[in-house]
């Protein structure tokens, strides 16, 4: 059997942080006598990439996810734990390993920023060493699926977010790397260059097979894209598999949210279900996803309701609950 | 060699973004110039009253303040505006980047542009120096050009540790700017024969932050004077300041990414 | 009378309590003023040393030994920080990425704000540094010539201060019309060395430079408070070294106001 192309075992990223409250006596305190504390960003992750899967990350913020793209990609040291990708032990940032790879991170750009894009790309083409007919095809490539031929010869610093997020995935590509990490590629980017984004990779990878690894705290970006999901939260791994079991398993329920006319109508709400937030004459209510259409109704027929959304719940929400209600050690799989 | 192409397309791309500014050159020599004018306008007046200061004559402190300004333009068109932007990409986290390239991560640092206008100092400091060496009466023959060339060679490897030295910094220390100027400081004083200062001044000018040897090394071999190093023991300088600089920067690599030593 | 007092006083708060928070950084920005002046005494002492001890202006007869020059360039040095100014250099930049705009939004003159800003910078960073300006006395062992007439200095540095700051703000209009400030602060620069006795006292330049200083108002805000301090001054150039002043500084005040109208229109017409 062929081994994975990403392969990881009991990786792991633990901090020494220095810990200090507000307030001058809090610092005087530190110079003589400092606090250590140990942060876990990435505890004990293990999982299996296979070439040409597109594996979406899911957490919120500060979960680990970040982290751990930076070791697969060789900017970070583990502090324990090991991973091969393509074969290659990645912070070696051996120059054969680094030309097959791709990193683009969602707030911070590499494209210089007074030049346009196309004298960045042609510096990365001197830099990865692509030969003139691959480059060329390669980039006329680019142009046409990501819709750039106006814009790679404005300076960048003229671009829009969502003209300068394309621009920089373009970077990425042009040597054709055999992975790509993606880390929030669409954050701050509005929602229909979004959608034309999650379109543009998921295209790449149909047509090159290029193993991609995303991260996101948005749900519709793993949603469009990904068949497999990775759940992490603080810097443990809570669940690996398919995308529709973890909608089943980690969020089944919906949040519906009410405005009422008066105050007995809001009181009355809470009869329907578990009521999660009330803010005067709005009642949200929290509904098992079997149920919601149901109580939905119900809802409209007995109370007099002014409005009415049904939402999914917000990731982070969803997994600190998962956290809460699972044992510490135990993986959903 | 692939690095040497990676250079011309990297400058390429600096002269294709400078050349918009194409108008600004003139102004920024005439406003070379007058730097130069305060400079060497003030020395005049200090010359008017004495011909020799700390043994140093009016055109040899000529030639010390044109190679000041040529070092400087040359690192200020090649070496500093880098450095300073690898010091806010530290800061920032867009270093990373940089790393990710199948290069070295030093070299596409350190010389990622080149700041074109610049040269309007370069190529005042060289009019000065032919200018000084005029008055030196001296003849320059091909010996003492050479070695002039390789002072100067040697002094740029010296001025280009230093400044990776102050970047390698910001791996621990995140806000160095402050102390880059100190440095910065220094090297102005190098303007002037460091004689004239006091001794303990002249030690730190010469060993903690070598700028004596920058500009004063270079500039006694052109101008002749007597005592100055010989040019092994320069070159000697020069290749052992980047090697430990270098190493030094690779050091500070390993601990930004995290690498237990 | 009272908004004004009031608006620096909040002006003055907020700005020392953001000094307070870069102390580091500004500590080392106010050494910078350092190098300038102790790299002149040290060319000219070394000056004098070749000339047996003293240098002597045959033409005016002023002459300095070595003690005399440590006077004279660190009370400029300390003269000089207390009349120090930035936003010139500042200023270019603030037009240029539309940081200015906030500050157009206010109902008062942004020059306010940032003499505030100038104002409390001096107060803090001098309090940090008068232990450094002790040591260097003690080190450069200055030979103070103190006269009657030395405590007139205070008057004349407070309003060698406001020229100055009235002017180079003048100067820092320049942004509004072009981007190549670069030259035009470099002449300021370069007539501020020798019109304002930066790098030599006045006395011992050459008499052509010596007649354009004594008009300027370079030296209005620069070494005329030092000359008043140290006893430099010619009893009956007093007066009129005063009046100079302040005819200088009502000339940059018009002036800054018709450039600032002007530079206003320039400013929204091309878009904040």
């Amino acid at each position: 059997m062929v081994e994975a192309q990403i392969v990881l075992r009991g990786l792991e990223k633990v901090y020494r942080v220095h810990e200090r409250e507000a307030g001058m006596g809090a610092s005087i305190r530190s110079l003589f006598q400092r606090k250590y504390k140990d942060v876990r960003a990435v505890d004990n992750v293990s999982f299996s990439v296979d070439a040409g899967e597109i594996v979406g990350f899911l957490g919120p913020n500060g979960a680990g996810k970040t982290t751990t793209l930076k070791m697969l990609s060789g900017l970070l040291h583990p502090t324990g734990g090991e991973t091969h990708v393509l074969g290659h032990v990645p912070w070696k940032r051996e120059s054969a390993y680094l030309k097959n790879i791709g990193l683009v991170m969602g707030n911070r750009n590499q494209l210089t920023w007074d030049i346009p894009a196309l004298d960045s790309f042609a510096v990365n083409q001197a830099v990865y060493d692509i030969p003139e007919t691959a480059y060329r095809q390669t980039l006329n490539e680019l142009i046409e699926l990501l819709d750039l031929g106006n814009i790679i010869k404005k300076p960048v610093r003229n671009l829009s977010l969502g003209e300068r997020m394309k621009c920089e995935l373009a970077a990425s590509l042009l040597h054709r790397p055999k992975v790509l990490f993606l880390d929030e590629p669409t954050l701050g980017v509005d929602v229909s260059m979004q959608g034309r984004i999650r379109q543009f990779v998921a295209e790449h990878n149909a047509k090159y097979g290029a193993t991609i690894l995303l991260t996101s705290h948005y749900m519709a970006d793993v949603t469009a894209l990904c068949k497999r999901i990775i759940v992490i939260h603080r810097g443990r791994l809570l669940y690996d598999g398919p995308i529709d079991t973890l909608s089943e398993r980690i969020a089944p329920f919906k949040l519906v949210t009410v405005d009422v006319e008066n105050e007995e109508a809001a009181a009355q709400v809470a009869q329907f279900g578990e009521v999660t937030e009330q803010d005067g004459l709005k009642v949200t209510l929290r509904l098992p996803r079997t149920e919601t259409s149901a109580v939905v109704a119900r809802l409209l027929q007995e109370l007099p309701i002014l409005d009415l959304t049904v939402a999914d719940p917000p990731i982070e929400a969803v997994i600190e609950q998962v956290f809460q209600e699972a044992p510490k050690d135990e993986v959903l799989a | 060699m692939r690095y040497l192409r990676l250079l011309k397309v990297l400058y390429r791309t600096s002269i294709q973004t400078d050349m918009e500014y194409r108008a600004d050159f003139f102004t920024r020599i005439l406003a070379s110039l007058l730097g130069l004018v305060a400079t060497v306008g003030g020395l005049a007046i200090t010359y008017g009253y004495t011909t020799s200061l700390k043994g140093w004559t009016y055109p040899q402190v000529l030639v010390l303040v044109a190679v000041y300004y040529v070092m400087d333009g040359l690192t200020e068109m090649f070496i500093a505006p880098n450095m300073r932007n690898v010091m806010t990409q530290v800061r920032e986290g867009t270093l990373d980047f940089v790393l990710l390239k199948p290069v070295s991560a030093q070299f596409l640092a350190s010389f990622r542009s080149m700041v074109v206008w610049r040269a309007a100092n370069v190529l005042v400091g060289i009019g000065l120096t032919a200018y000084s060496v005029g008055r030196l009466g001296a003849h320059i023959g091909l010996t003492q050009a050479l070695s002039f060339a390789i002072t100067m060679a040697a002094g740029c490897a010296v001025v280009y540790s230093l400044w990776l030295v102050l970047v390698t910094l910001t791996f621990w220390f995140v806000r160095v700017d402050n102390i880059e100027q100190i440095v910065w400081q220094g090297f102005e004083a190098a303007r002037y024969p460091i004689e004239i200062y006091p001794s303990w001044l002249r030690g730190a000018l010469t060993y903690a932050v070598p700028v004596a040897f920058i500009i004063t090394i270079p500039a006694q071999a052109l101008s002749g004077r007597s005592g100055h190093m010989p040019l092994f023991v320069a070159c000697l300088v020069g290749i052992l300041s980047l090697t430990a600089s270098s190493l030094f920067w690779k050091h500070g690599l390993k601990s930004y990414t995290g690498a237990s030593s | 009378m009272k908004y004004w007092l009031n608006l620096y006083r909040a002006n003055l708060r907020v700005a020392i309590a953001n000094m307070l928070q870069y102390r580091f950084t500004i500590l080392i920005w106010a050494v910078w003023g350092f190098v300038g002046p102790l790299i002149s005494l040290a060319v000219w002492s070394a000056a004098s040393a070749a000339r047996g001890g003293t240098i002597v202006n045959k033409t005016t007869g002023a002459s300095f030994a070595a003690g005399d020059f440590a006077a004279y360039f660190l009370v400029y040095m300390i003269f000089g920080h207390l009349m120090m100014s930035w936003d010139a250099f500042e200023f270019a930049s603030r037009v240029q990425n539309g940081g200015l705009s906030p500050a157009l939004l206010k109902p008062v003159h942004p020059i306010h704000r940032d003499a505030a800003s100038n104002i409390a910078f001096k107060l803090t960073t001098s309090a940090m540094l008068l232990p450094v300006w002790a040591l260097l006395f003690v080190m450069l062992k200055p030979h103070i010539t103190l006269n009657a007439f030395s405590l007139l200095a205070i008057p004349a540095l407070v309003l060698g201060a406001m020229l100055r700051y009235v002017l180079q703000y003048t100067l820092a209009l320049a942004a509004f019309w072009t981007t190549r400030v670069d030259a035009i602060n470099q002449l300021y620069n370069t007539l501020d060395s020798f019109l304002a006795g930066r790098i030599a006292p006045i006395s011992l330049m050459p008499a052509w430079i010596a007649g354009f200083a004594l008009y300027s108002p370079f030296r209005a805000m620069g070494s005329f408070p030092v000359e008043l301090a140290l006893g430099r001054v010619p009893a009956e150039q007093i007066l009129p070294g005063f009046a100079l002043q302040s005819v200088w500084l009502c000339v940059a005040i018009l002036l800054l106001r018709a450039l600032w109208t002007a530079g206003i229109k320039q400013y929204s017409s091309v878009g904040a």
